[in-house]
């Protein structure tokens, strides 16, 4: 039996394990489950763990469908199997993984103090009174770093045998999140501890120079091993992940799109299996405007969220610092938007690289679209 | 005795052994190594050897989509790997004709 996978792969290339984990029957799911637990109490690096819980979805699949012993797989030994999986993971790995979480969370602090630089100063003059209550960042981490131990040591192994395990890795993440954020703005209100108020421009220089060192460092790394500074090793990996697993934004799931709209418009005789092709480019163009569109109007509700809740209408701020203002909600936005806003593009992206492979076969769009697909049902008219 | 240390010793050879016979993947490596008798190899030790070898530069790997459809990895032999391999047996019947020397004297 061949799983299908659609939707279940996320943006990047690590695997939405946790969709998966559905197709495996309970004895392997737990294999599974195990060391990605393993995985996570140890602190390995989620790239590290991904890439070697990867490895083991795949045998755990073949396995089961030559329905092996468990212990094939685990040599009769769960624990020591999870320990062996990721001997590997030494010190080094360990802290090769380290800068990457550091720039992390100081970029988070660094979104924070700017926003409350610029939403609080009315000039240069203001910079040093304003503070950051620090305190709600570390009982953020703190909580919900515990609510994740509580719930990788008690609630996910009761999850094992039940279905609900994939519900339940996405829903505690979520809770996870919530927690985190609830408790830093919850401190910021109502000072639960000592709120170590910390003054901004120290918290956003700090914070600020981590994020350049890290991302200089990693330019000069990817300048020296690829010839770029651009993530070339993470963009060829993510051009073969999406072609050989049929990511949910790479090819099938497009291609599956063009047949079910070719059959449907055929039908109304809207277009002929020729002129597929055009309605197909007119599509990508009306996507592409509507992408940026979507995005703007974001930019637009952004602005006037962090405009409404920070500045003070009935005081104006020098011209240097609206701009500095702009500047920095701009930075911030731009960063939002390339987490969220880079799948619609790269989906549209594919979309006309098909095309573009599609006219270079000389075939109708139809017609490359069952090649492709392997199909056996005619899609043509 | 504990077998461990002495299986640690060969089977970055025995896999690399595997995988100079042809492109192969992990449950296939482990499949073979089982048939061949190692019977307390699991999944778990197979990998780190082959991340062992791969950083090394003894094999390379590539990424395709099994055919049960999740994504696998394929494992081939390099120029520099081979080299390894031959080294490898060489050692090992070195080691192992003084080994049985010193047995054959009890």
């Amino acid at each position: 039996m061949t799983m299908n996978y659609d939707g279940y792969i996320g943006f990047k290339k690590t695997m939405n394990y946790n969709a998966m984990l559905a197709d495996l029957e309970p004895k392997w799911r737990e294999i599974f489950v195990r060391a990605q637990t393993y995985a996570n109490l140890n602190g390995i690096d989620r790239d590290f763990a991904n890439e070697r819980l990867g490895e083991l979805f795949d045998m755990l699949v073949t396995a089961q469908s030559e329905d092996k012993p468990v212990n094939r797989i685990t040599g009769g030994n769960p624990e020591r199997f999870c320990k062996e999986l990721f001997s590997d993971y030494d010190l080094k790995e360990r802290f090769k993984a380290f800068p990457k979480k550091l720039f992390y969370t100081a970029f988070l602090v660094l979104d924070f103090a700017l926003i409350i630089l610029v939403g609080k100063c009315r000039g240069f003059s203001d910079i040093p009174e304003q503070t950051i209550p620090m305190s709600g960042f570390i009982l953020g981490f703190a909580l919900s770093f515990v609510f994740e131990l509580i719930n990788i040591v008690f609630i996910t192994p009761r999850m094992l045998k039940s279905h609900n395990i994939v519900w339940w890795k996405r829903t505690s993440t979520l809770i996870y999140s919530a927690v985190l954020i609830a408790f830093v703005f919850a401190d910021f209100k109502y000072n639960f501890v000592d709120p170590l108020e910390t003054p901004a421009w120290i918290v956003a220089i700090v914070s600020g120079s981590i994020s350049l060192v890290y991302l200089l460092v990693r330019s000069i790394w990817r300048y020296k091993n690829f010839g770029t500074v651009r993530n070339e090793k993470g963009r060829l990996e993510r051009e073969v992940y999406e072609r050989s697993t049929n990511d949910g934004f790479a090819e099938e799931k497009i291609l599956r799109e063009w047949s079910a709209k070719y059959e449907t418009l055929s039908k109304n005789g809207e277009v002929t299996e020729q002129s597929f092709i055009e309605t197909a480019k007119k599509d990508i163009e009306r996507k592409r405007k509507h992408n940026y569109l979507y995005y703007l109007l974001f930019a637009v509700l952004y602005g006037a969220f962090v405009i409404g809740n920070t500045f003070d209408p009935d005081q104006t701020a020098d011209a240097i610092t609206l701009l500095l203002g702009a500047v920095v909600m701009g930075f911030v936005y731009y960063c939002i938007f390339l987490m969220t806003a880079k799948k619609a593009f790269i989906t549209n992206d594919n979309r006309k690289r098909l095309i573009a492979e599609c006219e270079k076969s000389g075939e109708t769009l139809p017609a490359f679209v069952v090649r492709k697909m392997g199909l056996k049902e005619k899609c043509t008219s | 005795m504990d077998n461990s240390q002495l299986l640690k010793g060969i089977l970055e050879g025995c896999v690399l052994g595997i995988i100079s016979k042809g492109e192969t993947y992990g449950y296939e490596i482990l499949d073979k190594l089982q048939q061949a008798g190692f019977d307390d190899i699991g999944e778990g030790t197979l990998y780190p050897v082959l991340s062992r070898l791969d950083k090394n530069g003894d094999i390379v790997c590539r990424k395709a989509r099994s055919p049960l459809g999740p994504v696998r990895k394929y494992y081939s032999i390099t120029e520099q790997g081979k080299g390894n391999y031959v080294e490898f047996k060489k050692r090992y019947r070195a080691v192992c004709a003084s080994a049985e020397k010193l047995l054959a004297d009890d």
